[in-house]
């Protein structure tokens, strides 16, 4: 059935392949083997979210360096001063005489050449003084503070140590008189002997009472006078008939140890207590009894010269100014007392004492309530939220050695105030140093050795002024340094460092793609072999990896890229803050974006195209006899 | 024999040579081999392993290049082709069924059986079109959306046999088709394969081990050591065919 025209066989070129049917090709291949893509692209991912992640490092504005005053000159990250480092050159003495500079001003700052002198050091000298200035307002500000506490604090410690306190420093040092007395109250060190001296001195003791306590013999005529109503003298003389042939029997029992009988018509002291102890209820409706039951036992307790409460004192006619008075005039307490009642009730009095006293940790929000100023308080925690309350214990110490040191200091460069701004202002202009000069001159050795090209002019911003020196060499020659910038150089290291990671992500890019792309390649030799018998050139068949491979590349690296941003802005969002992250050009994340996935389509190109062609280029034979 | 005149040759190899270097060492696979193919022929290569068989196949089939001597297809010497041309020749003239069916296993079955087209530049709809007749034609009408790990064995080798087929080549080269079968699916490949040897008179060269393929042969080429041992008739055939089946049961 063959026709003889299929005879001659005419050889003919290949249909070229339309990329759309390849480029849906590799979307298929790719859908289908989604996950094998997804391990291929994880590789592509992290690559390029670490690349990512150093980019949009870069794109930040970190933290900009501290502001240096003028004349200071930051190399590699530290400040150098004037001594190391002059930003003038030498003044001759006429020139700085002739611009106004005082004779005495430019002797103290004389060159050892004796024919020029230092601009820097008198400019360097009033920042100085103008420094001592500000910090000694700023010591005698915080003394104002601090020495409240430096007065108070040693009683505290006294109460740590449960030392005997005078009540009247307790007062003064702001502990409530309430809280005084109450602690006094505890330490019951009012004496019964001084309280009935008192009582006596007021006349208004209760002499019956003082009898019953005493126990002494009492006649109705006294009891009387003692001031017990008529009536009641009247019902003790008539009812109690034989309360006393009680107590006399009472008495006589004892008659021969306890002390004489009572005369007749008397009875004794002790015997008004029998009774009450006994007939409890007997009295009860003669309120003076009553009073007389609830004052005997303190009664009792002055005769024996024991320590009265002060309440109890006044319940007994004692006004309560006296017993605080008699109280306060008992020259001490213990300490301990008013320890339990700070812990007891600390509203009122000033924690802080205590916890300075005690050394315990001390917020810095309760500090600053407390009247600790807040530079101190942060000064003194440090990094963390509180501090040791040993701590502000010696920052008082330490106030009368730093109001020495600014003192001294402002004396000393108080004199280059003598010098004229305009007349500086002028010499500065005349007398700056250009870049070049300034590292030619470089007494610090790093300074000789920076690179003129990693040099940066930051003004008090700590923005960068855009100077580009190793575009623009000359620039370095003829910009002076001027009062307020400062020569800031990079620390080399940090920023080869910063090339070395991106060198390294996309080395690891490199490895981890190659791997993953070696791999998807090697493992469809058969598939490979497979559609060259079926026709396919050795170009479709690379076209086809390629475009598989480059789809991954893409997909990848844009979600690479989206991963390392976000993780780069939360650390820096959290970590320094999120003004940092909006100090971003949102036009150079856009292009860090175009870099990331460049790199990671390019690697990945690189990566695939050299196994693809070896693949392709393979005899279909040995491709149909791989095995993975 | 007596017509061999008025047959035309489809394949023919004259002094085929193949060598392997392995390890240092010089393997002649194929030691001059000459072989001449008629159109319409139902060819069975046999022979143990290791004997050339495949070598000889793949020399054949254009997969690879011979040491010496020259294949012509359809009076054409491959050695003479480029890339393009080749492609070309794979492409259209002849058809692959392998033992391990090599379907692309991302694709379904239908664009399995549609990519010779593809490469061949058939436009979309005909591609499918014709997929779609071949699917059937091989009994697979209905599981054309399946890939291939969906389908059993011999359902694959079915949709290798379509695939084959798909752009009408002249030539069917099948590497032991039904080596990775059961004997039952195995039987029906064969079945295959003579209906297409008999209505689309395609030329089918097989290598094989299955003697029940031997039973539909129009040749048989016993090769071993890289010679061809002796070419017979199927007539010669039928007989050996009967003891060794005798001698299985």
């Amino acid at each position: 059935m063959s026709t003889t025209s299929e005879n001659k066989f005419a050889v003919g070129r290949q249909a070229q392949l339309p990329l759309g049917r390849a480029f849906t090709i590799s979307m298929n291949s790719l859908k289908i083997r989604f996950w094998r893509s997804m391990v291929t692209a994880g590789g592509i991912f992290l690559g390029i979210a670490f690349l990512a992640t150093v980019l949009t490092q870069w794109l930040m504005q970190w933290p900009v360096p501290p502001k240096v005053d003028a004349g200071f000159v930051r190399l590699d990250g530290q400040i150098v001063g004037p001594g190391d480092y002059d930003v003038y050159k030498p003044v001759p003495v006429d020139a700085g005489r002739q611009a106004g500079i005082p004779q005495e001003v430019i002797d103290k700052v004389k060159l050892p050449d004796g024919a020029t002198f230092s601009l820097t050091e008198i400019i360097q000298g009033q920042l100085q003084k103008k420094r001592a200035e500000r910090n000694l307002t700023r010591v005698q500000e915080e003394w104002k503070h601090l020495s409240k506490f430096e007065k108070n604090l040693p009683i505290y410690v006294d109460i740590l140590a449960g030392k005997d306190i005078k009540t009247t420093d307790a007062t003064k040092a702001g502990v409530p008189k309430a809280l005084v007395a109450k602690a006094v109250v505890i330490g019951e060190t009012l004496d019964g002997t001084d309280a009935l001296k008192k009582l006596r001195d007021l006349k208004k003791v209760d002499a019956i009472c003082l009898a019953t306590a005493l126990n002494k013999d009492i006649t109705p005529a006294q009891a009387q006078q003692a001031g017990m109503p008529n009536d009641l003298v009247a019902a003790v003389m008539a009812v109690p008939a034989p309360e006393p042939e009680e107590a006399t029997a009472d008495q006589d029992a004892e008659a021969s140890t306890g002390p004489p009988p009572p005369k007749p018509g008397t009875f004794r002291g002790s015997t008004i207590v029998k009774v009450l102890d006994e007939n409890p209820d007997f009295w009860t409706e003669f309120r003076y009894i009553n009073k007389l039951r609830k004052m005997l036992p303190v009664y009792a307790d002055i005769a024996e010269e024991k320590d009265i409460r002060v309440e109890d004192a006044v319940t007994l006619g004692l006004p309560r100014k006296t017993a605080e008075q008699m109280a306060a005039r008992f020259p001490t307490f213990k300490g301990a007392d008013l320890i339990d009642l700070f812990r007891e009730k600390t509203d009122g009095i000033e924690p802080i004492y205590l916890a300075t006293a005690l050394d315990q940790d001390i917020r810095i929000r309760d500090a600053e309530r407390a009247g600790v100023p807040t530079a101190i308080a942060k000064k003194l925690a440090g990094s963390g939220k509180a501090f040791k309350g040993s701590s502000l214990n010696d920052a008082i110490k330490d106030h009368p050695r730093w109001t020495k040191i600014w003192k001294a200091r402002l004396k000393r460069n108080a004199i280059f105030d003598k010098a004229p701004q305009a007349a500086i202002d002028k010499l500065a202009k005349e007398y700056a140093i250009s870049l070049t000069e300034a590292f030619a001159a470089g007494k610090n050795p790093d300074a000789k050795t920076a690179n003129l090209g990693n040099v940066m002019i930051v003004n008090e911003n700590g923005r960068k002024l855009g100077l580009d020196l190793k575009k623009e060499p000359n620039l370095a020659n003829t910009t002076p340094l001027e009062s307020g910038d400062y020569v800031f150089i990079p620390d080399i290291n940090s920023f080869y460092r910063m090339w070395w990671l991106v060198g390294m992500s996309l080395l690891v890019c490199m490895v981890g793609i190659t791997n993953s792309m070696l791999m998807a390649v090697t493992e469809r030799f058969k598939e490979i072999g497979t559609m060259k018998c079926l026709g396919a050139l050795d170009s479709f068949v690379v076209l086809l990896l390629v475009l598989e491979s480059s789809l991954l590349g893409i997909c990848a690296s844009a979600l690479g890229w989206v991963l390392g941003f976000i993780s780069m802005v939360l650390i820096a969002g959290f970590t320094k803050g999120w003004d940092m992250v909006a100090t971003m050009n949102p036009w150079l994340v856009l292009g860090s974006f175009g870099v990331c996935v460049a790199a990671g389509m390019a690697l990945t190109l690189i990566a695939t195209i050299l196994p693809a062609m070896q693949a392709a280029r393979m005899p279909a034979a040995m491709a149909l006899r791989a095995e993975i | 024999m007596a017509t061999v005149d008025k047959k035309e040759y489809v394949v023919r190899t004259k002094d085929l040579v193949k060598e392997f270097t392995m390890g240092g060492q010089t393997l002649r696979a194929l030691k001059g081999i000459q072989l001449d193919i008629y159109r319409g022929e139902y060819i069975s290569i046999m022979g143990p392993s290791g004997s050339g068989k495949s070598t000889l196949f793949n020399m054949v089939g254009g997969l690879d290049k011979p040491t010496d001597g020259t294949v012509f297809i359809n009076d054409v010497d491959m050695a003479q082709l480029d890339a393009q041309e080749l492609a070309y020749l794979r492409c259209r003239t002849i058809g692959y069924i392998f033992q391990s069916f090599n379907l692309i296993p991302v694709m379904t079955a239908l664009e399995n059986v549609t990519l010779p087209m593809v490469f061949a530049g058939v436009s979309q709809d005909e591609c499918t079109e014709r997929g779609m007749d071949l699917l059937k034609m091989v009994g697979l009408g209905e599981r054309y959306h399946h890939k291939p790990t969906e389908l059993s064995g011999g359902q694959q080798q079915r949709v290798a046999c379509a695939r084959a087929l798909a752009n009408n080549p002249s030539i069917i080269l099948a590497d032991e088709p039904t080596g990775n079968l059961d004997l039952k699916t195995g039987k029906e490949i064969i079945d295959l394969l003579k209906k297409l040897n008999k209505e689309n008179n395609v030329t089918i060269i097989s290598a094989t081990h299955d003697l029940k393929m031997l039973d539909i042969s129009d040749r048989i080429v016993w090769i071993r050591d890289g010679f061809v041992e002796r070419i017979e008739e199927r007539e010669d055939v039928q007989l050996q065919v009967g003891v060794m089946e005798n001698e299985e049961h």
